[in-house]
């Protein structure tokens, strides 16, 4: 009994090290898909957003972006929508906020691939947009790609994958 | 004289049984085995939207079965489930199309009158039960594609989700 408690004692140390590890030296894939969720973070509003918080969270998203970036995808009512530029997705997150209160973003099943040289990556995921209570409004099939720029990785592209063609 | 040791409470035996080791073992038993079949082989479904009305309704739950096609291929008539990003299954929330096969690889689909047509032939659709006037021209599919679309064709045909899928993309058959 003394020798299977200090097993499992052994067992609990070794984990709670290797968690410790991850957490103090998480590894690119893991980065990303933290900055991806603070994406979908980022876009997710309610209607207690106050004027100051709105621009934070806007200010932090666009902040996520490179300068350059590019985002083309479907949407509902625009067909293919093209943003370029930081300048364009601040307007367009306002708009957002402006048109659909409240809005649930979450960006689903990441698939994290880093290039060999460990700069660049791409992120096939699913993403999701609804409002509490309704059905989806969206979901999607997204492409991103991203670059690391002074140790921190940014989006630099993103597009719709069509799932049906 | 030793005490004799005390049995437990009629509680204590409901909730833990006789032995809480046995106990513990069964309970990891069957949490294990949960997780094997609701992770890789049935898929919990919650149907959102109401294009498979009125065959599925919106909100309802239903499982995707990821044996259905162990021993032959998708077939006609299926209603089967269609990934978006690959799905990794340890996640827990994931999103995916639900549609029914009407093409099968190799053939011309289109729609006439609200109905599909293969190789310009109409196809005899039961399950299709509100009023369509869907037209669109026959495209071919390949080696490897599916066409999939909803049962509720009553919907304007732009705002209707449907298409070619490639065979990796289908996950599965519906259970119910």
């Amino acid at each position: 009994m003394k020798i299977l408690f200090r097993l499992f004692a052994v067992i609990a140390v070794a984990a709670l090290g290797w968690w410790l590890w991850t957490v103090l030296f998480p590894n690119d894939e893991t980065v990303i898909k933290k900055r991806l969720n603070r994406v979908a973070a980022l876009m997710t509003f309610d209607s207690k957003e106050g004027g100051i918080a709105m621009a934070a969270n806007v200010s932090e998203l666009i902040g996520l972006f490179e300068v350059e970036v590019e985002i083309e995808i479907d949407t509902p009512e625009f067909q293919r929508e093209s943003l370029v530029g930081r300048d364009m997705i601040r307007n367009a997150a306002l708009a957002a906020r402006q048109n659909y209160s409240p809005l649930e973003v979450k960006l689903l099943d990441q698939n994290v691939v880093i290039a060999p040289e460990g700069t660049n990556a791409t992120v096939h995921l699913t993403g999701q947009v609804r409002q509490p209570g309704k059905r989806d409004l969206w979901v999607q099939e997204l492409k991103f790609m991203l670059r690391k720029v002074d140790g921190k990785w940014l989006i630099r592209r993103v597009e719709t994958v069509r799932t049906l063609t | 004289m030793n005490p004799e040791p005390k049995s437990p409470s009629l509680l204590w035996i409901l909730i833990f049984g006789r032995n809480l080791w046995f106990t513990l073992v069964r309970a990891a038993s069957l949490a294990l085995v949960a997780f094997i079949v609701f992770r890789f082989i049935l898929i919990p479904a919650q149907i959102t939207g109401g294009s498979m009305e009125p065959t599925y309704h919106d909100g309802s739950i239903n499982f995707i079965n990821q044996l259905a096609y162990q021993r032959h291929e998708p077939r006609r008539g299926d209603v089967v489930g269609v990934r978006f990003a690959p799905r990794s299954p340890l996640s827990l929330n994931s999103a995916m199309l639900l549609k029914r096969i009407v093409g099968l690889p190799g053939e011309l689909i289109g729609f006439q009158n609200g109905r599909v047509t293969i190789n310009g032939k109409a196809l005899d659709e039961p399950y299709v039960k509100l009023p369509s006037d869907w037209a669109r021209h026959p495209v071919q599919l390949g080696p490897d594609d599916y066409f999939v679309v909803g049962d509720n064709r009553s919907m304007p045909i732009e705002n209707h989700t449907f298409g070619i899928a490639k065979r990796e993309r289908i996950m599965g058959k519906t259970l119910l």
